[in-house]
């Protein structure tokens, strides 16, 4: 149990150490290649993101649109 | 559950409170031995009557037996140790449970920023999560630019040291051949001048390898300036000299 306890706090501090680098912080003692790779993986990222956030919109602005149109207007 | 009730003080009338004594003592008896029985528990009880008489119960075969253990067990204060073993318990599992509730949260940080699990974001979340990438981007980027400029500068360096030290050598390496071609071939002096941007490469090079021939006792030793060390001491020096300048 106290293993364990020790173990979830180690795994704890490298995501928050991970977490910390991709929101760009603490990126001294990150070697070329990794920044290469942060850099990659965060652009992914945003593009999905954005991607999703975009669909998200988009579905409201449909169902409210057929929402006006049901409701008799324009 | 009796017909009266009965209040939680020394009863003061004398034959009811022996009757009551009998009754509950024999009832105490009978749960003590049922309750060792039910939960196969090892029980012991001591009753010392008003008047000084003893009854007692044991579970176990001998009442010194149970006695021993409950000496060993630390005198009544197994009671507080219980409970502050429990306490205990619960607070490192309260922790346990803790630690594994901020797991849950960092590791569901972790893959939204990675563009996983986006299902219960809200617009505003992952408009705000698309900007916190945003920023970030930006320093990781300038970040690695800022890595390949130092490896640029780095290198840079490099070569101005190894362009220096080449000079460097081929100066030496012209000076101890005109001082060794000297001694070899005066006439050869005329040719070959101080020119250190002109480079003879033929001439040096076979000039260069004469005294290889000649010199028998080739000794390598570090000399600080070859040309003053050579004007020094004429002869096998000069070869010593030479020589010298590759080992340096």
């Amino acid at each position: 149990m106290q293993e364990e306890m020790r173990q979830l706090k180690e795994v704890n501090k490298n995501l928050r150490r991970q977490i910390r680098q991709r929101l760009g912080d603490c990126l001294e003692n990150l070697g070329f290649e990794q920044l290469l790779d942060l850099e990659k993986e965060s652009q992914e990222a945003v593009y999905i993101i954005r991607e999703r956030k975009l669909k998200v919109i988009g579905n409201k602005l449909e169902t409210l649109k057929k929402k006006v149109i049901n409701l008799g207007c324009t | 559950m009796g017909r009266g009730r009965v209040e939680l003080k020394r009863i003061e009338n004398k034959i009811n409170r022996q009757v009551t004594f009998a009754k509950r003592r024999n009832g105490l008896l009978k749960k003590a031995y049922e309750l060792s029985v039910l939960c196969d528990a090892e029980v012991a009880l001591i009753i010392f009557s008003n008047r000084g008489k003893l009854y007692e119960f044991c579970s176990s075969s001998s009442m010194l037996k149970t006695l021993e253990r409950y000496k060993k067990c630390n005198y009544g204060a197994p009671e507080i140790n219980v409970s502050a073993r429990e306490a205990l318990e619960l607070s490192s599992q309260q922790e346990y449970l803790k630690l594994k509730a901020r797991y849950e949260e960092l590791q569901r940080s972790q893959r939204n920023l990675l563009g996983e699990d986006l299902g219960p974001l809200s617009c505003k979340e992952l408009e705000s999560l698309e900007r916190q990438l945003d920023t970030s981007l930006k320093q990781i980027r300038s970040a690695r630019t800022q890595s390949m400029l130092d490896t640029l500068t780095d290198l840079q360096k490099k070569e101005y040291a190894l362009n220096d030290a080449n000079r460097t050598l081929k100066q030496r390496l012209m000076e101890g051949h005109q001082v060794s071609t000297l001694h070899w071939h005066p006439h050869a002096q005329l040719e070959i001048g101080y020119d250190r941007q002109h480079e003879p490469q033929h001439q040096t090079g076979e000039a260069f390898f004469h005294p290889l021939d000649c010199g028998p006792t080739l000794q390598m030793g570090y000399q600080t300036d070859p040309l003053t060390a050579a004007a020094n001491e004429a002869g096998p020096s000069s070869n010593n000299n030479y020589m010298s300048i590759w080992y340096q």
